[in-house]
């Protein structure tokens, strides 16, 4: 590793370019602390000739310290992860990831067309469909967006068609705010329950156009039942 | 644990079933995983996100490396293939969910959730334009004081070579932000020449 500090010697008769690499090496080893008492001779007869290597070295070790930092906001994210399968076996977590990914974006594009053609999904909070009984719950207008949230979650377990709020919620996006909080963006998402007597899917054409088409409850029964 | 470059891993028991073997095996690469994630991934995708994905194949996978030798390689190329194409998808996903909030893009630093300081961030976007073969082992040098030679295990590449490519990749670095902050003084000189026009024409 160290033979190249043996040439360092003989600098005067380098090419330009081996000698250009020699003073890479050499600036990369005092940074890494791999440098020995021979790289340390080579890199002051380089120094006594060519003044501009204190200056590389010198950036070349803030750039090195900068990277570190970044390194070490990636290790403590890193150290936060553990395998899945944590509460149980992989293979069950496994199963259960492969089964959502199987189902999941059917899922979602069912019932995103299920709104479409019923107009049932909206952002409107006062809109209900399904006739739930509010006796007891707070007036919308009077109640915070966590008391709405949680009587839209309690009105729809007992009607059943509310399953249950994932437990762990989505960051999007964390940013510190001039004031010292931190604001952080992030989905919570809530698995509802359907019963559906059609259901659609959406499609691409061999012209590259969307569209949807009926699914054929057969096969998907058959396909359940596997 | 895991912040020290583990020799000893129990990789063979890990690749023959030993989910304890696997656990201890995950936590002492699990960091370096992360470097490369970094490495390969776009700016928006979430850092942590992708390792677990890197997790979870691990404990799919892991049982289909034929030999204890081949595991950090095979670790890497999972690593990197994750990182583009689900990192391209979850970038994707994360720029959608923002635009709902009325942001266009994420201008916040590319390590998750974390903060990173002015000079950090101006050295990260450096070290990413580097070309990949420079890239990965400058940063993974960063990562716990990895040896050349335990870069060397992961890219499969020799010790000499791993050593060249950081003391290169350190330059391109030097060399990039030099060019960076010249730019950076003649837009400001040209902004300042301009002001001082338009303020005499006035």
């Amino acid at each position: 590793m160290k033979n190249e500090s043996d040439q360092s010697k003989s600098r005067s008769t380098m090419s330009p370019e081996n000698s250009a690499h020699l003073r890479d090496l050499l600036i990369s080893r005092v940074i890494d602390g791999s440098a020995n008492p021979e790289d340390w001779s080579a890199f002051r007869v380089l120094a006594s000739s060519d003044a501009e290597v204190w200056t590389d070295l010198s950036d070349a070790q803030r750039e090195h310290e900068a990277l570190c930092e970044v390194m070490h906001a990636a290790s403590a994210i890193a150290d936060g992860v553990d395998l899945p399968g944590g509460s149980g076996s992989p293979l069950v977590f496994e199963s259960r990831v492969s089964s959502a990914a199987r189902w999941g974006g059917w899922a979602i594009a069912a019932v995103v067309l299920l709104g479409w053609f019923t107009g049932a999904i909206t952002m409107n909070p006062s809109h209900s469909d399904d006739g739930m009984n509010t006796a007891g719950l707070l007036p919308l207008g009077q109640a915070s967006s966590e008391q709405a949230f949680g009587q839209y979650l309690e009105a729809g377990q007992n009607n059943g068609r509310v399953v249950g709020e994932m437990p762990n919620q989505i960051v999007v996006e964390t940013r510190p705010m001039v004031d010292g909080t931190i604001e952080v963006i992030y989905l919570r998402q809530v698995i509802e329950r359907r019963v559906l007597d059609r259901a659609y899917r959406e499609v691409v054409d061999e012209f590259g156009n969307p569209s949807v088409v009926p699914v054929d409850l057969d096969t998907l029964k058959r396909t359940n039942s596997q | 644990m895991g912040e020290r470059w583990d020799q000893t891993l129990p990789i063979a028991e890990a690749i023959a079933g030993d989910s304890e073997a696997l656990s201890r095996v995950w936590v002492g690469v699990r960091r370096w995983a992360a470097v490369i994630l970094i490495a390969h991934k776009p700016r928006e995708a979430d850092l942590e996100d992708l390792l677990q994905l890197v997790a979870l194949q691990v404990c799919r996978k892991v049982h289909e490396v034929r030999d204890p030798a081949l595991f950090k390689p095979w670790l890497r190329t999972v690593t990197v293939n994750i990182a583009r194409e689900q990192g391209r998808k979850a970038s994707r996903r994360r720029v959608g969910m923002l635009r709902l909030v009325g942001r266009s893009r994420d201008d916040g630093d590319q390590i998750g959730t974390m903060q990173l300081s002015e000079d950090a961030k101006r050295v990260l976007d450096a070290a990413l334009s580097l070309p990949e073969k420079y890239r990965e082992p400058v940063l993974m040098r960063c990562q716990q004081s990895m040896s050349y030679k335990q870069i060397g295990e992961v890219l499969s590449l020799p010790e000499t070579t791993i050593e060249t490519r950081i003391a290169r990749g350190r330059r391109m670095l030097r060399e990039t932000l030099d060019m960076q902050a010249k730019q950076e003084l003649e837009a400001k000189k040209k902004s300042e020449t301009r002001g001082m026009r338009v303020g005499g024409a006035g």
